[in-house]
C-alpha cells in the first residue's frame, strides 16, 4: 500500500502550472500516514479518499477509470479496496451443472474465500447423488431428479460462459476441468455467485474460513433447511428453529419458498419470496440492483389463474425502513416474449435483475434462449441460446482485480 | 447567557481564527485535541493553509449553528405542550434542512484546486460530512467523462503505452459504450 501511493505521487503528478508557483501553495503532509504530495494531482491523493471517491461511481465509470492511470488502475485492482467498490454483472456461467431438471437450490452465504462445497459423501455414479445436502435432503432429491442425474453423472465435462463485458480473455475455464482434476473432486454443480466467489458442490470440500451456506430442501415446500459452517465443518439440519418460525409466524403450510425466484443478501438479511399458493398477482423474483432491494412480480387476468399472467411488474424498495414498494416498471408479455401469456416456471424463468444497470434477464423455455430486457428503452435483446440442459444460470459479479484465488487454485491445479 | 466557549486555531501559514468551540469540534482531530488539553494558545494546524482553513470554518460555522438551532427546536417542540408551536418548529427545522442542502451544493461549486484543499484539510481534520460532500463532488465531476478527459480535469498523466490502453479498454469494452 505504501508503495502505491509512493507511485501515485511520482507517476500522478501533473506537469507544472501557473497555480504551482504561487508561493502560498505548498507541499502538503497529509494524515497519519505522512505522505508528501504535491497539489493538483487527484492521484495525488491520499489512496483512501480516492477509495472514498471511487465508490460513489457508478460501476460503468469505475471501470473507464481503470484507463486513466497505471496508479488508478492498479487501485481499482487492488482486492483490499475492493469491498468499497461497485459491483457489476459480468456474465453468466450455465451449464455446468448435472441436475437439469431440479429445482436450482439457491445460497447464500457470506464469505471471504473461494470454495467448492460438498461434504465428500458422494462418490461418483453413487445412488446418494452429488453433494452436501443429499445425505439429510436425498429422499427429495431422489424423487425429482436423482436418476437423471445419474445418467450423466461425471460422463462429461462441461460448462458455459455468457459475457456481458465483451471481454477479450475469459475469465476461467467455465467447465472449471482444473478443479475436476484436484484428487477426489469428480463432479461439480455450479450453485451461485456471491461477493465474485462461485460456489459449487463437489464431492470434495475445500475447506474455507468464515463461510456459512443455507440450502433449502424443498418438495415442494421448505421441509429441510440446512445450514452450513465452516467452522464445525458439517452440515445442520436445524429444524427446531425453522419449524417454530413456519408455525410461529405469519408463514404457514400454504405458503412456499422458491428458490427459483432468487434470494438476496439486503441489511444483514436474507430475503426470499414466501408466495402464497393462490397464484393471483404473485411475486416471481427478488433481488438486489443500485443497492436497492427489487422485486418482480406478475399479474394477469382476473381469473387469477396463473396460466394467464400478462404482465411483468418491478418494484423497487426505496425506503427500506418504510416497507413501501414502489413500482418501477410495467411490460407486459406480449411485449417481453411475444406471447400474451405466460407461466412462470414452465414457459420462462427470472435468471437476474443487473446489479447497476435497469435490465432483468430471463430464460424462455420454448427456445432456451437467454434474453435481456432494458427497461429504459423497452427493449429485448435475446443473448443466446443456453439449450434446454442449461441447469442453473449462475450470475457472475466479480471483484474488479484478476480474482487472485482463481488464479492461485489454477495454477495450484496445474501443478497437482 | 453566557458567550460559547472560544477556541483558536493556527493555520500553517501562523493565521489565526477565533471560533466556537462547537464549530471547531465538527473536527474529530480537533475535538481530540482539545479533550487532551492541547488549546493553550492555540491549536496549530500545520497541515492546513488559512485560505482552506477560512473556508473549512465558513463550513463548520454553517453546520453547527444549524445543528445548534434544530437541538433548539427540537426540545422547544418536546418541551411545547400545544400544536401550534411543535408545527412551527418543524416547519423551521425544513426550512434550515433545505437551506443547508443549497448551501452544501454552493459550497464546493469551486476550482479544482480548491476542492482538493478542501478535501485534503477535511480528510485532516476528520470532519466527515464536510469529506463525504468534498468526495460525492469530484465522484460526480469523474462521472460521465472519458479517461482522457478525467486526466485533463485533475492534470493526471497517462503513464500508459498506446497498446496498453488499447487492451485495458478492450477488456473493458462495455464501459465504453
Amino acid at each position: 500500500m505504501v508503495l502505491q501511493a509512493t507511485e501515485r505521487g511520482s507517476r500522478g503528478r501533473p506537469p507544472p502550472r501557473a497555480a504551482d508557483t504561487d508561493p502560498t501553495r505548498q507541499p502538503l503532509a497529509l494524515g497519519g500516514a505522512g505522505c508528501f504530495f504535491t497539489r493538483g494531482a487527484v492521484a495525488g491523493l491520499p489512496d483512501d479518499a480516492l477509495v472514498e471517491i471511487l465508490s460513489r461511481l457508478p460501476a460503468r465509470y469505475l471501470c473507464r477509470s481503470k484507463c486513466v492511470s497505471k496508479a488508478w488502475r492498479d487501485l481499482i485492482a487492488d482486492r483490499l479496496r475492493c469491498r468499497k467498490l461497485p459491483l457489476t454483472l459480468e456474465g453468466f456461467f450455465y451449464g455446468c451443472e448435472y441436475r437439469s431438471r431440479k429445482a436450482p437450490f439457491r445460497n447464500e452465504g457470506c464469505c471471504d474465500s473461494f470454495s467448492d462445497s460438498g461434504d465428500g459423501s458422494g462418490s461418483e455414479g453413487s445412488d446418494e447423488g452429488v453433494g452436501e445436502g443429499s445425505d439429510e435432503g436425498g429422499s427429495e432429491d431422489d424423487k425429482e431428479g436423482g436418476s437423471k442425474n445419474n445418467d450423466r453423472d461425471g460422463s462429461e465435462v462441461c460448462g458455459h460462459f455468457i459475457n456481458l463485458l465483451g471481454r477479450s480473455v475469459p475469465l476461467v475455464d467455465p467447465s472449471f476441468s482444473f478443479l475436476r482434476k484436484q484428487p477426489g473432486i469428480k463432479n461439480l454443480t455450479l450453485l451461485d455467485c456471491c461477493n465474485g466467489l462461485l460456489f459449487g458442490q463437489t464431492s470434495a470440500f475445500v475447506i474455507s474460513p468464515h463461510i456459512q451456506l443455507i440450502e433449502f430442501c424443498h418438495n415442494p415446500e421448505v421441509e429441510l433447511v440446512l445450514t452450513y459452517s465452516s467452522e464445525a465443518e458439517r452440515w445442520d439440519d436445524k429444524p427446531g428453529g425453522w419449524r417454530r418460525w413456519k408455525k410461529g409466524g405469519e408463514w404457514d403450510l400454504h405458503r412456499t419458498i422458491s428458490s427459483m425466484k432468487g434470494s438476496t443478501l439486503f441489511n444483514k438479511l436474507l430475503h426470499l419470496i414466501v408466495s402464497p399458493s393462490s397464484n393471483h398477482g404473485f411475486p416471481v423474483f427478488v433481488g438486489q440492483s443500485k443497492g436497492l432491494l427489487h422485486c418482480l412480480s406478475v399479474s394477469g387476468l382476473p381469473d387469477g389463474n396463473s396460466c394467464h399472467m400478462t404482465e411483468l411488474s418491478v418494484w423497487v424498495l426505496e425506503d427500506y425502513d418504510a416497507e413501501e414498494w414502489k413500482l418501477k416498471h410495467t411490460v407486459s408479455f406480449s411485449e417481453l416474449f411475444g406471447k400474451k401469456t405466460c407461466q412462470f416456471g414452465s414457459d420462462y424463468n427470472v435468471t437476474t435483475i443487473h446489479p447497476d444497470q435497469n435490465l432483468v434477464f430471463f430464460v424462455q423455455h420454448w427456445d432456451y434462449k437467454l434474453i435481456s430486457y432494458d427497461m429504459d428503452h423497452k427493449e429485448v435483446c435475446a443473448l443466446c441460446t443456453v439449450g434446454c440442459y442449461y441447469g442453473v444460470i449462475t450470475p457472475y459479479a466479480p471483484y474488479f482485480s484478476e480474482t487472485p484465488v482463481l488464479s492461485k487454485k489454477r495454477t495450484e491445479s496445474a501443478a497437482c | 447567557m453566557a458567550s460559547p466557549a472560544m477556541v483558536t486555531l493556527i493555520s500553517s501559514d501562523d493565521a489565526r481564527f477565533e471560533v466556537t468551540e462547537a464549530a471547531a469540534t465538527m473536527s474529530q482531530t480537533i475535538r481530540h485535541m482539545i479533550e487532551d488539553g492541547c488549546t493553550d494558545g492555540g491549536i496549530p494546524l500545520p497541515n492546513v493553509p488559512a485560505r482552506t482553513l477560512a473556508k473549512v470554518l465558513e463550513y463548520c460555522n454553517k453546520h453547527a449553528a444549524a445543528t445548534a438551532a434544530e437541538s433548539s427546536a427540537a426540545g422547544g417542540a418536546a418541551a411545547g405542550s400545544d400544536s401550534g408551536s411543535s408545527s412551527s418548529a418543524d416547519s423551521a427545522g425544513k426550512d434550515d434542512g433545505v437551506d443547508l442542502a443549497s448551501f452544501d451544493k454552493a459550497f464546493v461549486e469551486v476550482d479544482t484546486d480548491t476542492l482538493y484543499d478542501l478535501l485534503l484539510a477535511a480528510n485532516y481534520l476528520d470532519v466527515k460530512t464536510l469529506l463525504d460532500l468534498c468526495c460525492q463532488k469530484v465522484a460526480d465531476m469523474i462521472r460521465g467523462k472519458t479517461p482522457e478527459q478525467i486526466r485533463q480535469t485533475f492534470g493526471i498523466k497517462n503513464d500508459f503505452s498506446p497498446e496498453e490502453e488499447e487492451k485495458i479498454r478492450k477488456e473493458n469494452q462495455w464501459a465504453f459504450e
